[in-house]
């Protein structure tokens, strides 16, 4: 059940740095600043990545986690 | 370039006719390849078995082994059945394993065809008997159906497999929608027909077989149909592969993380039933040699021994071909390191150690390798300990058992406090209280070079 609570707060938390990075490459396209560009391309996707791990994994516990205690 | 002669994928593994748990759903797949997460293949399934498809579990992916004993060792399973599997001895981390499968609260049941590791820490042994001792069968890797006859009867109380499971079956009262017995079948031939009723129409569609057909000669490759009553010698030709979002088996998993792709992601990236080929980046092992710890250790197979030694471990020739667990090492590390051949190396990881016998090889340079058959216990001698991180490949879902993570494991030269420096160098071994296995030859302190980490 903890291990439930702490993915749950890595979601979140994951997700807040996904939209960061939304803003963050948007802004960047638009100041036409290649190095940031580059870097949100660069790092966006291992936060997705983060994103659907954490989903699955509260996927696949919840059901144990929450009938089985 | 698949698909026609010459030009064939067959895998070479350790257990060929385990290609009938991967059909079957003993992996905690579906059963005929299907996709947990298609509901059209659960509906299918829930037909074939006349139960509710909500009966069927498909809220997410399998459950693989470690996740199972995590559970055990977490106290949210309190009853495993383990059946013709020995992981007190085949798992990682050996000390863990054994003492979660050893607790009170759980309930371990095995059955098995010897008393092995595992069920001597059994509640429950249900003796079971071999092949020979029943009629069942076999799939090979490259989808030859065998069928194997009973020639004589178990000896003493063991039972096929099958007898205890319907045993148990009927014990549970298990029930269909209607009332019936879910399992309805009471014998081999009956299993067969439930089977072939099962994977009809799909992937391994075995419904054109028949024990009648499997007798005499020397199997048919599935899948066999009333169009195609000799088998199917080839797969994918013409490029067809069954990969299609309908049809495929699964959606797949990332491959770093391995979390499983979802169902509209996969239709958008393979909508016409292509083969798909994923790449991934280079990621380094999770742990790397280090000052402490300065060698890659890799596990593997000797030819005379297969996994547990369960059966191979009573063969005299086989065991006293290679009896006990060793250790191999280049020669350069051995020169470097002051080894010779004979010599008794204890070789520590983070999680475990193990004493084994040194030999000079020509496995490469910075790399140990030890064989992974030889647990305690069982009379089968041997001092291992389990030492690999249960970490799981989360893409494969295997544990770490072959060199895909071969860094993970390191030998341990503590401490390190010679003047050549930490980096590169064995320092002197304790000598360790010799115990009764290996007393002709004690261990002794090491000086020399350790290969750079």
């Amino acid at each position: 059940m903890l291990l439930l609570v702490d993915l749950r707060e890595l979601h979140r938390a994951a997700a807040g740095v996904s939209l960061d990075w939304e803003m963050l490459a948007q802004s960047a396209q638009a100041a036409e600043d290649k190095d940031l560009t580059v870097l949100a391309a660069d790092c966006h996707p291992q936060t997705l990545r983060q994103l659907r791990w954490t989903n699955a994994q509260v996927k696949e516990l919840a059901a144990q986690a929450i009938l089985a205690t | 370039m698949i698909g026609r002669p010459g030009c064939g994928l067959l895998q070479m593994n350790g257990q060929p006719s385990a290609e009938n748990t991967r059909e079957c759903g003993a992996d905690g797949d579906l059963p005929g390849f299907r996709n947990w997460a298609n509901d059209q293949h659960v509906q299918e399934l829930a037909e074939v078995w006349n139960v509710d498809p909500a009966h069927i579990p498909h809220h997410g992916p399998p459950t693989h082994l470690m996740q199972i004993l995590r559970y055990a060792e977490q106290g949210s399973i309190r009853f495993l059945y383990v059946s013709g599997t020995n992981p007190a001895v085949s798992l990682p981390e050996l000390r863990r394993i054994r003492s979660l499968l050893s607790q009170e609260r759980l309930f371990l049941v095995v059955q098995d065809i010897f008393l092995t590791e595992t069920a001597q820490l059994a509640d429950v042994v249900l003796p079971a008997a071999t092949w020979g001792e029943k009629t069942g069968t076999f799939t090979n890797a490259d989808r030859t159906v065998h069928l194997s006859e009973k020639a004589v009867d178990p000896p003493g109380e063991a039972r096929p497999d099958l007898d205890i499971f319907l045993d148990y079956a009927r014990r549970l009262d298990l029930r269909d929608r209607d009332g019936g017995p879910l399992v309805p079948w009471s014998d081999p031939g009956g299993a067969f027909e439930g089977w072939k009723a099962c994977s009809r129409d799909g992937p391994c569609d075995y419904f054109g077989l028949s024990y009648e057909a499997l007798r005499g000669g020397s199997g048919i490759q599935w899948p066999c149909t009333d169009q195609k009553p000799a088998g199917t010698e080839r797969l994918y030709v013409d490029g067809a592969f069954r990969s299609a979002p309908e049809d495929c088996e699964s959606y797949g998993k990332d491959l770093v993380t391995g979390a499983p792709v979802e169902p509209t992601e996969y239709r958008a990236l393979n909508p016409d039933g292509k083969a798909v080929i994923k790449a991934a980046e280079y990621l380094p092992a999770h742990e790397t040699p280090a000052a402490d710890y300065p060698f890659h250790l890799i596990t593997g197979r000797t030819i005379f021994h297969f996994h547990t030694r369960t059966r191979n471990g009573r063969a005299p020739q086989l065991q006293q071909a290679a009896p006990d667990v060793w250790v191999e090492v280049s020669e350069t590390d051995a020169l470097e390191c002051g080894w010779s051949e004979g010599d008794r190396l204890r070789i520590t990881t983070p999680r475990g150690e193990v004493e084994a016998r040194l030999r000079v090889t020509g496995v490469r340079r910075g790399v140990l390798f030890r064989p992974f058959h030889y647990g305690t216990g069982g009379g089968l001698g041997g001092t291992i300990t389990g030492l690999q991180k249960s970490e799981d490949d989360l893409a494969l879902a295997l544990h770490q058992l072959s060199d895909r993570h071969a860094s993970d494991h390191e030998i341990h030269s503590p401490p390190a406090t010679s003047q050549d420096g930490p980096r590169s160098t064995c320092a002197g071994w304790p000598k360790r209280a010799t115990p009764t296995d290996c007393t002709s030859i004690p261990s002794r302190p090491i000086r020399g070079r350790c290969p750079p980490s």
